[in-house]
């Protein structure tokens, strides 16, 4: 029974592992005017008094950063929500298997430290746009998703070695 | 079944409760990037902006030298 109440809550959690399994595809289109696809629209009143409307892209669209950011805001998520949920269940947590808290402490200061890594490589990245700047932010985010991995991965195991006891 | 374990499902349940509409999140997330990875649809002014707008503020949580609580070690509850 609490097996069952705790592993819903890190399934949902787990069901995002899937997606870092996923081959990296990047057919989305992004619709001008976003952040990933600056665009200038400018109204003219034409001597006919109608109204035209133009919108043209400042910049090319940059669905490379697109998907990292992407990315790396659905991996920071399920971090912080492993994170958060063992704090805020932690003597819980802790009477089930002392394991869990332990084990994410180790991950902890890593989480930081990716975090870091990947928002310098991120302002790299804007203030220079390179295919070079793009691949360490790449490199940045997969540090993450690892992590993510592994952090999603310290309830159910501490959980299963509990059953086991 | 002793009042102890009743009273660690009871913990629990309210637990997965509490942070059902966190995961909740996640799989909203999940889909949408799921959504943008294989989708025909072009991605929207307002996905784009709302991605951006997170990655903005995580950037400057990082800029302030800010690391949530539960992000930090703390020491352990007492036995």
């Amino acid at each position: 029974m609490k097996r069952f109440s705790l592993m819903t809550v890190t399934l949902l959690l787990a069901a995002s592992a899937l997606l870092f399994t996923l081959p990296g595809c990047k057919s989305g289109k992004l619709e001008q005017g976003g952040a990933y696809a600056p665009a200038v629209t400018t109204v003219t009143t034409g001597s006919d008094g109608q109204t035209v409307t133009n919108t043209v892209a400042m910049i090319a669209p940059d669905p490379g950063l697109f998907f990292a950011d992407s990315a790396f805001d659905l991996t920071y998520t399920v971090i912080d929500n492993v994170f958060t949920f063992e704090r805020d269940n932690r003597l819980l947590l802790w009477r089930l298997s002392p394991d869990i808290k332990h084990t994410l402490d180790k991950l902890r200061p890593e989480a930081v430290k990716v975090r870091d890594q990947f928002v310098t490589a991120r302002r790299a990245y804007l203030a220079a746009p390179t295919p070079a700047g793009l691949t360490v932010l790449e490199s940045a985010l997969a540090k993450a998703q690892q992590l993510s991995m592994a952090a999603q991965a310290v309830l159910p195991q501490a959980l299963e070695a509990s059953q086991g006891k | 079944m002793d009042p102890v374990t009743i009273g660690l499902i009871i913990s629990a349940l309210q637990a997965a409760i509490v942070a059902a509409p966190k995961a909740m999140n996640v799989v909203v997330k999940a889909k949408e990037f799921i959504g943008a990875l294989g989708g025909s649809a072009a991605i929207t002014k307002a996905q784009q902006d709302a991605v951006f707008a997170h990655l903005d503020s995580i950037s400057g949580l990082v800029q302030a030298g800010i690391v949530p609580a539960s992000w930090q070690v703390e020491e352990d509850p007492e036995e």
